[in-house]
């Protein structure tokens, strides 16, 4: 068995390390991370602050997350009605994002409303007010993002299994609290979590697009009026899972069993083995992409889901597309596979999902595949950096990160991957045998008594013929998922994240 | 608000109304080329990206769908398009090696193909498309396989999940004739039972044609090379004659229309869509215009609904809503969240009465402006890739049937007044010619 607990001190060491280099620019001047493309009069800030939600303090989870909304709700300069009415106008646009590690504002404006669009920007960030009468709504508004979650059950397993295998860290709760958390939830919390956090040491700048050095000058300037202090650190150790364990979560009558396996690892984007673990990752089930093997095994072969698709990091998608967002990271991360199947196959699923796995970790990656992948990785980088706002945030992500000229090393680091390094890296990293396994159920203890049977069901899709997949399909079938009836726990759906 | 704050934000509106957004007009230099066996070829350079965007519109959607017992055939058609040819047996297999961005949707009116690909490997790109868009394969083993995607994909999304599923009911009460009644992905007992091989390899015949096919290339390539390429790859695509398919017509809604549902389960919020027939798209009609510019007057985060409904009263988690584009007469629709606990009824007497207002005031010129500001500007937030222009160009194309149009858009938006507005609220917002459906937790 591996020494994952070994695995777990050094990432916790690592942020340590890490932390102290973060965001120090030149001495005396602030950092701001810089792509300058004309052509397109848009101009795109990034501010990143490192005030996730796992700096909630114990009973205030999600303060971070009211402290962010609250920032747009009213400042010096304006209020709440008057920030939305003038953004509206100019058709600048204001995101703020609240992941476990940051807090990323984002704003969009065409260039000819840059001044306009400035002074509201810097006032969010530099002179927020939190007014008493925005406190309630925030409020609401938060209860209603808990309420969000329980009702999409992909976002009720995703967030399940990010905190159960986080259970006792500070990223094992919602990013927007509980609800009796809150609701406690008080305006001198939001304001003293924005003073302890929203330090010029701790912020990360950035500008993209039509900019000229003076919006540099000014936003280094004006962010110089924060204070300077003592950056916070996560504090807490996540506890590798030991054999597997499944929670399963109840909601009426659902005709597909989402479900997620995976666990943390102490794989980041400072060791010699991430990148041949992307390359492993393409081969087994990159997001939304054909080429993997879940991909290939659960839905091309067989018919029984959408998709089915594996991560190496924490993933949220941008937008409608399939690349992740770069804009949450974590020093931190876990492995995890996803799929959705019908609920009569969702055993033979699991079954199938963990075979694949195994096989990686046990294996790794054919050669002919190798090839296949280090250049299907190396030819797609360039969408990941393809907008403006993209290659921003991946370079503030180098920063975050401590991984300078990981965009300009990424294709030639993607070419010197060998076969050994990727085999390596899948049998150290991937622990089929200890994995957390969260499902969407209807019923929990009729589902207990489906997995631990001896009968594994697959129904093809109508007139489907399964004859050529039948060795195969008798294989998974046979694949022991080593779980016993205290490996189980079920909760319903309306009872989490009280 | 307290008196200094209003006469803070009136002064700034005023000021604001000044300054409408110009930014620079659209800047795209597009060339159209139409080869002798009518395939429609749109280019786009841009050589400040190493990236293009190849994307095929396939003038055909759910809308084309007329045969009973035959939904969901253009969106299972889209799905067996991935399946490979002779030649390329498995499409991942050929171009997986390039890094390609990949893949395809199917809506109303067209279903749309697209390859983002690094520039120097677009003619291997053409090479397989041509091939897959004439030579596919469309066996039984592998559509009767390729039916499970698409089964958990409706089930995913229009029946687990209550937008879809409310989304999916709405279509089918505001709908009564024309095509637009089903939805994209087709009716569970068709996709079960009614849709044989047969059907598909029909529905390839009848549309799969140069004919129905427009080319859109955004991206850093050199046009006279892409075109030889095309040429070469598509060139022996045989012409068909353009079928006439008459689509069912709507007939006009002459009353309102409402329908309740009941989730299957308590952990939902109530939910409401809203909708009113209305134009095709057309950015030459007034009408068409002017509801795009009510759907921002609204809907912006200072819009009247937003305003009201999220912002100060708190009695939804969102509200949008939008004029549609589609080729044939589309709807307005709005669609929200509400609070847990809040009225259904109340929350849609506050969107009626605000429609209401439409049809009796005319809007102000700052909200008129704010609104056009925001049809102009998101035309150049789409300007960041290849891919988005290529959409853009490719949407302008089929739903309107020039892409020219795109340089349109600043002078018919500037030409829209609130007279205007006015006329085509009253025309449209009537009781009459509302549907309306909500969905509420169970128990």
């Amino acid at each position: 068995m591996r020494s994952n607990w070994l695995k777990m001190l050094l990432p916790a060491c690592l942020i340590c390390l890490v932390s102290l280099s973060l965001f120090c620019g030149r001495a005396g001047e602030l950092e701001v991370v810089q792509v300058h493309k004309s052509g397109i009069p848009v101009v795109y800030f990034q501010v990143m602050i490192k005030a996730g939600s796992a700096y909630d303090p114990p009973g205030k989870e999600g303060l971070a997350y009211f402290t962010a909304q609250l920032l747009e709700r009213g400042t010096e300069s304006f209020s709440r009605d008057e920030i939305d009415e003038l953004l509206d106008f100019i058709s600048a646009r204001l995101d703020i994002e609240v992941n476990k590690e940051v807090i990323v504002i984002s704003g969009t404006t065409l260039k000819e409303n840059l001044d306009k669009f400035y002074e509201v920007f810097s006032e969010i960030i530099l002179k927020p007010t939190f007014p008493e009468g925005q406190i309630g709504k925030s409020r609401l508004d938060q209860l209603d993002a808990i309420e969000g979650v329980r009702e999409s059950d992909r976002s009720l397993v995703r967030e399940g299994f990010d905190n159960l295998i986080h259970r006792g860290h500070p990223y094992g709760h919602l990013v927007c609290g509980n609800e009796s958390s809150v609701n406690s939830l008080t305006r001198q919390d939001a304001l003293e979590f924005y003073h302890k956090h929203f330090l010029q040491n701790n912020i990360l700048l950035g500008l993209a697009g039509d900019f000229d050095d003076q919006l540099v000058q000014r936003l280094r300037e004006d962010v110089s009026a924060l204070n300077v202090g003592q950056v916070p650190e996560i504090e807490g150790e996540i506890q590798p899972i030991a054999g597997r364990k499944v929670l399963l979560i109840e909601k009426e009558r659902r005709a597909q069993t989402q479900f997620r396996i995976g666990h943390p690892f102490d794989l980041t984007r400072h060791s010699p083995d991430y990148i041949p673990m992307l390359v492993a990752n393409a081969h087994l089930g990159k997001h939304r992409e054909s080429i993997g093997r879940l991909y290939k095994t659960v839905r091309m072969d067989r018919g029984l889901c959408y998709g089915a698709y594996s991560y190496i990091e924490h993933f949220e998608q941008f937008g409608w597309g399939k690349l992740a967002s770069p804009n949450c990271p974590r020093k931190a991360q876990y492995f995890s596979m996803w799929t959705y199947p019908k609920s009569v196959n969702a055993k033979f699923a699991m079954k199938l999902c963990l075979k694949e796995m195994t096989d990686l970790a046990t294996n790794g990656i054919p050669e002919d595949k190798l090839k296949f992948m280090k250049s299907f990785e190396k030819n797609q980088f360039p969408f990941q950096i393809e907008t403006p706002q993209r290659q921003l945030a991946h370079m503030m992500a180098e920063q975050y990160y401590g991984t300078y000229g990981f965009v300009d090393h990424f294709e030639s680091d993607v070419e010197r991957v060998t076969k050994e390094k990727v085999d390596r890296a899948a049998h150290m990293y991937l622990s089929p045998d200890n994995v957390a396994i969260v499902a969407l159920v209807s019923d929990g203890e009729e589902f207990i008594k489906e997995i631990l049977s001896d009968q594994t069901t697959l129904e093809y899709p109508s007139q489907a013929d399964p004859t050529m997949l039948r060795e195969e399909d008798d294989q998974i079938k046979a694949f022991d998922l080593k779980l016993t009836e205290d490996d189980f726990e079920i909760v319903k759906a309306s009872e989490l994240f009280k | 608000m307290k008196s200094r704050q209003v006469l803070v934000l009136t002064l700034c509106l005023l000021l604001l109304a000044a300054f409408p957004v110009h930014a620079a007009s659209i800047d795209l230099e597009i060339q159209k080329t139409v080869l002798d066996n009518g395939l429609t070829i749109l280019t786009c350079e841009d050589h400040s990206v190493r990236t293009v965007s190849y994307q095929t519109f396939m003038n055909v959607g759910s809308r084309d769908e007329v045969n009973p017992g035959k939904t969901g055939l253009a969106h299972i058609f889209e799905h067996m398009m991935f399946r490979g040819t002779e030649k390329y047996p498995d499409f991942d297999e050929a171009l997986g090696h390039l890094g390609p961005e990949t893949n395809a949707y199917t809506g109303t009116d067209a279903t749309v193909y697209f390859v983002n690909v690094k520039g120097e490997y677009l003619e291997k790109v053409i090479e397989v498309e041509a091939d897959r868009v004439r030579n596919l394969i469309f066996n039984e083993q592998t559509f009767r396989t390729e039916l499970g995607p698409v089964k958990e994909e409706r089930r995913m999304g229009d029946v687990e999940d209550p937008d879809g599923f409310l989304w999916c009911e709405f279509t089918q009460i505001a709908y009564l004739k024309h095509t637009y009644h089903h939805p994209v992905i087709g009716f569970e007992e068709d996709l079960e039972k009614n849709i044989q091989v047969e059907d598909g390899l029909e529905f390839k015949r009848t549309f799969y044609s140069p004919g129905y096919a427009t080319i859109v290339v955004v991206g850093n390539f050199d046009t006279p090379q892409v075109i030889d390429w095309i040429k070469k790859y598509y060139g022996d695509w045989e012409k068909q004659p353009p079928q006439d398919i008459p689509i069912p017509l709507e007939p006009p809604q002459t009353e309102e229309r409402l329908k309740e549902y009941v989730w299957k389960d308590n952990l939902i919020n109530p939910k409401l869509i809203i909708g009113y027939h209305g134009p095709k798209f057309d950015i030459m009609s007034d009408d068409f215009c002017a509801l795009n510019l009510i759907g921002r007057i609204l809907f912006l985060k200072s819009g009247r609904l937003t305003k009201k409904l999220d912002t100060d009263l708190q009695m939804v988690d969102y509200i949008y809503g939008r004029m549609q584009s589609n080729k044939d007469p589309g709807m307005f629709t709005v669609s929200t969240n509400l609070k847990k606990g809040e009225s259904v009824q109340e929350v849609k007497d506050i969107i009626f009465g605000e429609f209401d207002r439409l049809t009796k005031e005319k809007v102000s010129e700052e909200e008129l402006t704010k609104a056009r500001n925001s049809v102009k500007a998101s035309m150049f937030y789409r300007l960041n890739r290849p891919f988005s222009v290529a959409s853009l160009i490719g949407s302008y194309h089929v739903l309107g049937g020039d892409h020219n149009l795109l340089f349109q858009i600043e002078d018919r938006y500037d030409s829209i007044t609130p007279e205007i507005i006015q006329q085509a609220a009253e025309k449209t917002f009537k009781p009459t010619n509302r549907t309306v459906v909500s969905l509420v937790p169970k128990g």
